[in-house]
């Protein structure tokens, strides 16, 4: 699939743009804080409904404005959607060739893009939240429903930290709470883990084609309420699905003085963390630097190749100023693999001599909110 | 120099006066009413005849002495109890339990519904302040210990809030043996009772599963 063409007002710096891409590459240069990555955003929020620096949608809205308008005309094989999203600080719509969707499910993926920001690079040495958020991109990305369970979630989570920073919590009212996050964490849980299963083989493939084919590489995910990882490895087998929903379960039922005392929810899908395990060991504290590098460019490849394999779909991709991140060497790699894939890129860059490609669509400049298509 | 309205984010406009600063902070503290509309509202009126803001204060202050909570629905009336109260409906034996007054005439409106009503006025949600001591909980359950009521109707919103709430009058009112019944989901989640459509609001009380 490929954004034909976007209109934006009144999101974050950007005013008011109106813009044609290239089905290739999409390259936006300029200085920072211009408005490059809100571009991203942009079309982030296009596919997601949320923006992926903003914890609040009216973070999105340009400072002053009342609500953001975003559309764009997406082409699928022969077929020409039109996708807009209005945002409001407390509301948000979206509109399929200009009808409104009552539910968010039946908008979320008609446009399906990959997201590839600095912090997934160093993500093996990065804080679990950012790696979580990472794993939950990747799920609801194959996944749009996830994000509505996921967002419902994070919801009754607040809502019970806040029981639980009463004086007396109402442990009724905690009970309710409960009974809500067990019925959508263990659909967390359920969607992670069918992930999980789906991208291992991929990781394990894509890491000893670029970096060493002797070395075995898998994803790993630690539950906070299980003490042995699980590690998703078909030879090793893993622990079942319902090991990790069961302890889920265990947990919520018995930490309830645990979590009065210490007025905070303890253990949960939004406390889990994930990893990757190189020949059985954490890849964390044993691979070395290089390795490290060829494992973020292998998750990514990964995550692409299980989207497109297991459900035959062709995203659009996100680069927001990877090159500062990534090395050269597998700068170029990355840039050899998603010109063989011929897929819609957008690429944000201080400089237009980081950009080695040898054929770039369009080159758009971006200056104080402003994004001018360059003639080459 | 002249201000520039609008130009900070969180109010204090160096020329403005406390007076009209503090009529935009009333206004921003209601439902709905961000800083922005808050300030139009309160330039606009200045800026009106005395009349305007006369009849505005008029219309609030009188209509606040004379609406009441009506003693048996605790929806909003001037006599209590209310009209609805008053007259005879066909399922005298079956209460609907509603948020909000908005959504009790949204779900009236389908004609599908023909008992009586109980509005809560708001959903739990500690997060946002709301605990089930700030919703009309006391008096419903008091109004089912004194009527004989053989079906209880939960419709709430299918929000996070409304879930919740009926979850929770559902571990009260389960002890006292009386039918429970919550609208069906065909109703998307996330979606405000008194936007939905009739016809999908009046299938959704139709196809009510037992609790
Ligand atoms: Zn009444």
């Amino acid at each position: 699939m490929f954004i034909e063409t976007l209109e934006i007002e009144h999101f974050r710096n950007l005013s008011s743009v109106h813009l044609e891409f290239s089905k290739g590459f999409n390259v936006l240069y300029g200085a920072n804080a211009q408005g490059k990555s809100n571009l991203l955003e942009a079309i982030y929020t296009l596919s997601f409904l949320k923006g992926f620096r903003a914890d609040r949608l009216s973070d999105l809205i340009e400072f002053e404005g009342e609500r953001a308008r975003l559309s764009a005309v997406v082409c699928t094989g022969s077929s020409h959607t039109r996708l807009g999203v209005e945002l409001e600080a407390k509301c948000r719509h979206a509109y399929v060739d200009g009808v409104p969707c009552a539910r968010a499910r039946d908008y979320l993926g008609l446009l399906r893009s990959i997201l590839f920001v600095p912090m997934d690079v160093g993500f093996l040495q990065a804080a679990p939240a950012s790696r979580r958020t990472m794993l939950d991109r990747m799920v609801f990305t194959l996944k749009p429903s996830y994000l509505i369970d996921l967002e419902q979630y994070q919801k009754v989570c607040k809502q019970k930290s806040a029981v639980l920073r009463a004086e007396n919590p109402d442990e009724s009212l905690l009970d309710v709470y409960d009974a809500q996050l067990l019925q959508l964490g263990t659909r967390l849980l359920e969607a992670r883990y069918e992930y999980m299963v789906l991208l291992s083989p991929h990781v394990a493939r894509v890491f000893k084609a670029i970096f060493d084919s002797s070395c075995h590489c898998v994803p790993v995910y630690k539950s906070s309420s299980l003490f042995d990882p699980v590690v998703f490895d078909s030879d090793s087998g893993m622990i079942g699905l319902d090991v990790l929903i069961k302890s889920y379960r265990d947990a919520l039922e018995k930490g309830r003085s645990r979590e009065i005392a210490r007025q905070q929810i303890v253990l949960g899908p939004h406390r889990d963390d994930w990893s990757l395990s190189l020949d059985g060991r954490q890849a964390k504290f044993f691979a070395s630097q290089g390795q490290q590098r060829a494992m973020s460019l292998a998750m990514k490849i990964a995550e692409i190749e299980c989207l497109r394999v297991e459900a035959d779909i062709e995203p659009v991709f996100l680069l927001d100023d990877v090159s500062s991140e990534l090395d050269p060497v597998r700068h170029k790699r990355l840039f050899e693999y998603l010109n063989a894939l011929t897929a819609q890129t957008f690429l944000t860059t201080t400089s237009k001599e980081h950009v080695h490609l040898e054929s770039i669509g369009r080159i758009f400049r971006v200056e104080n909110g402003s994004i001018v298509h360059e003639q080459q | 120099m002249r201000a520039r309205l609008g130009k900070a984010e969180n109010s204090e406009y160096p020329m403005q006066t406390k007076a009209l600063q503090d009529l935009i902070d009333a206004f921003a503290k209601l439902p709905g009413i961000g800083r922005k509309s808050a300030t139009r509202l309160a330039f606009y009126l200045v800026r009106q005849p005395e009349e305007v803001s006369q009849e505005l204060a008029d219309a609030i202050l009188s209509a606040k002495e004379r609406i009441r909570f009506c003693e048996t629905c605790q929806n909003l009336c001037e006599n209590s109890p209310c009209e609805r109260c008053s007259k005879p409906v066909r399922d005298e034996n079956v209460l609907c339990v509603v948020e909000s007054p908005q959504d009790l005439i949204a779900i009236e409106a389908t004609r599908e519904f023909h008992g009586r009503f109980h509005v809560l006025h708001g959903a739990i949600s500690p997060l946002e302040g709301i605990t089930p001591n700030d919703l009309k909980i006391r008096e419903l359950m008091a109004r089912l210990t004194e009527s004989s009521f053989t079906e209880i109707i939960l419709a709430m919103n299918p929000s996070i809030e409304g879930e919740a709430t009926a979850a929770y009058l559902k571990r009260l009112i389960e002890p006292l043996g009386i039918t429970l019944s919550r609208i069906a989901s065909g109703l998307p989640m996330g979606a405000q009772l008194e936007y939905a459509d009739k016809a999908t609001l009046g299938r959704s009380l139709l196809d009510r599963r037992t609790l």
